[in-house]
């Protein structure tokens, strides 16, 4: 079966299904965020529906374009036609649900959604998401069958549910190993090597990745073998992915022999354990859990737990903690600054930012924000957000390296 | 000096329209009250205070179940933007966020919420939260809360989350104010409220009519005022509305105008003067905010809950079930509409998309569509020049 998917979360449920193939974002959205081009040819079929870009979900917007030009269905790879079977979706932000909605009513597919779930009530005690969230994993269950006429396996469930845990679990490892000094993985490295855990998290195959993965860096680090030789600073980059340009913009601080670092794209893939001022460290494995998966309602359970407990999804959009576990998250890194990223093309990771920087320099953390999209090439000033960054550089007392 | 009162007499407890009717003379219509209460509803809740006593809390979207802290005798009022240039959110909210979020906060930064004691949120958009929050961080109040509604108001499970989220908020609010919320307590605001929607919902037949015999901006302007007022005092004015003769609009097309809330009534006075009637709206400001009642049996809070999740939905709990285009598909039939303005705030993802998905709904029922994007000041002149545009082309159509 062939689905198209707006977020990574509950491949467990899909695989339990049998086999299917995920085109995560549709066919088109990777070589379209390599391809400036292809990004505004994109953003301006979705112009066309009378849906601004520039005001909306960026990823999104250039996501439907693909679908009104009738690519969602064309393999980039042979220009095969691969017609998609449903949509499924599984998204804490309006956009991401809305486009999917939207997308399902041009291309005439069924379209399920799941909500995630979250709270920003300090006080609050008895928040009932979990049991929200399971309820909609089961409806979901009961409409893929429907949709897809194929039973659903508990055991494969079971199984893959063990291994997404893992998989979080030893990328919150992996994490929390690239803080060291001097840093093993820049930010791009440490990115990259996530996409596994993105794209794969219920597989075994990811879980034995990140198991190798962990080992070499821990071995790195003790043997103090850097990302890239030279760290006068260490810049914490917490923002959005500009996918068009993001070689470029991570090569800035490499001019000063600083680095950008971090884990804001990278720890969505993580389980964390979080101590009551927001810092993070990875989660228990599952085996230290003393759980016992032996139906549907636990391997259900423990996914839900996943996502709501674990997963650093929700505290993205929970204003109210998102200044501590910045800083907390900065200090933890032992960054010399922290640069944020006010995305015009994504409202919810770009929430609070303006609150978060002023709160890291209350508390002596050297904060930038600059602006673009994260892609729509048409809304980013390269030029402008180099020199930007460079004279907040310059302004920690950073000067370019002499030139080899 | 205090200010003089602009709602009229000493109202008695509420029941049938005639006992709602006011005990004394009052020389001012019911709708230059509400009129003037919009105008003034900084000085209204003010004046509210002091004459009761009580605590006014402002709070940010429709699914809000004001019931609960009514029913502890506290004033919700829904925050509204005030449509004047400012800068002081700059810092605090990037300008990308919608217009309409931007200006509330703006209104509290500038102290013109000055005399509330609560702030609350029901989780709506990013845009209104990023507001909320920076509210509650920067704006001295007593007490802030946030709810949160699912988007998936008929899955399994969503019913107990959002009860569980209501009674969170009647526990806050009884630490909060030191006091007991009990069933007789909502019961009694939910009759309150039941009033205030069905007397709504009988002004708004009116528009019905051919000529409607309420006129667009008339009927907002009931519908704004009630998110401002004590809702006995509004019910009062409501029946007395219904009692006065009618203030009919003129034989021009039939609009319906829709989309992203809308706190104003500038623009629809604008299209009314150009010669058409706004007979209908989709806005969580106009029908959304009063149609549907709270079951008055049962319990109290499951039927809150019941009623906040099968009201017309906004875009951003309409996931699944796909009920807007039922909805908006009534609205076009039972108010005969001719044409539509989409209102929609800059930055609007919700109804951007909303826009997008019934755009076949409209071109089925060829009904033309004007698409105006709001943003913090209403640029009249150049909405004249598009709403006449408009509606000569809706004319010529017609001789065509």
């Amino acid at each position: 079966m062939m689905v198209m998917r707006i977020g990574e979360m509950m491949s467990p449920i899909l695989a339990a299904f049998g086999p299917y193939v995920s085109r995560i974002f549709g066919p088109y959205f990777g070589p379209a965020m390599k391809d400036p081009q292809l990004l505004v040819k994109f953003h301006e079929a979705a112009d066309g529906r009378n849906i601004p870009g520039g005001e909306f979900c960026s990823a999104m917007h250039h996501q439907l374009g693909q679908v009104i030009l009738g690519l969602s269905t064309l393999s980039p790879m042979d220009n095969e036609q691969s017609p998609l079977d449903f949509i499924f979706q599984t998204a804490i932000c309006q956009p991401q649900k809305k486009m999917a909605q939207l997308a399902g009513s041009i291309l005439g597919l069924p379209t399920f959604t799941v909500d995630i779930p979250y709270c920003d009530e300090p006080s609050q005690t008895s928040f009932k998401g979990k049991e929200y969230l399971i309820g909609q994993m089961e409806e979901a269950i009961e409409w893929l069958a429907r949709t897809t006429g194929r039973s659903f396996e508990d055991e494969v469930l079971m199984t893959e549910v063990v291994n997404e845990w893992e998989c979080s679990v030893l990328m919150a490892e992996i994490i929390t190993t690239c803080r060291a000094v001097p840093v093993p993985l820049d930010y791009l490295q440490l990115r990259e090597l996530s996409y596994i855990s993105g794209m794969l998290h219920n597989d075994a195959r990811a879980v034995e990745f990140n198991r190798m993965l962990l080992d070499e860096l821990r071995d790195r680090v003790a043997r103090g073998i850097s990302a890239h030789g030279v760290e006068t600073a260490r810049i914490l980059f917490e923002s959005e992915d500009i996918f068009f340009a993001m070689h470029r913009l991570m090569s800035i601080p490499r001019k000063y022999g600083a680095l950008f670092m971090g884990d804001r794209g990278p720890a969505l893939r993580g389980a964390w354990a979080f101590d009551e001022e927001g810092r993070m460290r990875p989660a228990p494995h599952f085996h230290e859990l003393e759980r016992r998966i032996r139906s549907r309602r636990d391997a259900l359970e423990l996914l839900a737990d996943l996502y709501l407990e674990r997963s650093i999804i929700p505290r993205q959009l929970q204003l109210y903690l998102k200044p501590s576990l910045t800083l907390h998250k900065a200090r933890d890194w032992k960054s010399d600054a922290v640069v944020m990223f006010l995305d015009i093309g994504c409202r919810a990771i770009s929430l609070g930012f303006p609150e978060v920087k002023m709160f890291l320099r209350e508390h002596g953390m050297p904060a930038f924000t600059f602006e673009g999209s994260s892609s729509d090439p048409r809304y980013y000033d390269e030029g402008r957000v180099r020199e930007q960054l460079e004279t907040f550089l310059e302004s920690l007392g950073l000067t370019p390296l002499p030139e080899a | 000096m205090a200010q003089p009162s602009v709602v009229c007499g000493a109202w008695l407890r509420c029941g049938t329209i005639r006992e709602l009717l006011p005990d004394e003379a009052c020389s001012m219509t019911a709708l230059d009250n509400m009129e003037q209460v919009i105008a003034d509803r900084h000085g209204y809740a003010r004046q509210w205070k002091a004459r009761t006593g009580g605590k006014v809390v402002g709070y940010f979207c429709t699914y809000f179940p004001e019931e609960v802290l009514y029913a502890a005798g506290v004033l919700p009022v829904r925050i509204f933007g005030g449509h004047e240039p400012q800068d002081v959110t700059e810092p605090y909210v990037f300008s990308m966020y919608c217009p309409y979020a931007r200006d509330c906060l703006a209104q509290g930064l500038l102290g013109r919420y000055d005399y509330l004691d609560g702030i609350a949120y029901a989780h709506s958009c990013a845009h209104i939260q990023q507001s909320f929050d920076s509210w509650r961080r920067h704006i001295p109040v007593e007490m802030s809360h946030f709810l949160f509604v699912p988007a998936q108001l008929h899955s399994k499970g969503s019913a107990a989350l959002f009860r569980d989220e209501v009674e969170g908020l009647r526990s806050k609010a009884e630490k909060w104010l030191g006091t007991t919320i009990g069933n007789g307590d909502l019961a009694r605001a939910i009759q309150a409220y039941n009033l205030n929607r069905r007397l709504s919902a009988e002004v708004y037949e009116q528009r019905k009519a051919h000529p409607p015999l309420i006129t667009g901006t008339r009927a907002t302007q009931v519908v704004l005022s009630s998110q401002l007022m004590d809702k006995e005092e509004h019910n009062r004015l409501l029946a007395q509305l219904l009692q006065e003769p009618s203030q009919p609009g003129s034989n021009g097309p039939r609009l319906l105008v829709m989309g992203s809330i809308c706190d104003e009534t500038e623009v629809i006075q604008l299209i009314e003067s150009l010669g058409a009637n706004v007979v209908a709206d989709d806005h969580c400001t106009g029908t959304r905010y009063f149609q549907g009642e709270v079951s008055p049996d049962g319990d109290p809070v499951d039927s809150l809950v019941e009623r906040y999740s099968n009201k017309p939905p906004c875009p951003v709990k309409d996931f699944v079930d796909d009920l807007r285009r039922e909805h908006v598909g009534q609205l076009l039939d039972e108010f005969k509409v001719e044409g539509i303005v989409v209102l929609r705030q800059k930055f609007c993802d919700p109804h951007a998309t909303d826009q997008a998905m019934l755009a076949d709904l409209f071109s089925q029922r060829s009904i033309p569509t004007l698409s105006l994007e709001l943003d913090f000041t209403t640029p009249l002149g150049q909405y004249r020049t598009r709403v006449e545009a408009f509606l000569e082309m809706m004319a010529l159509e017609e001789v065509g």
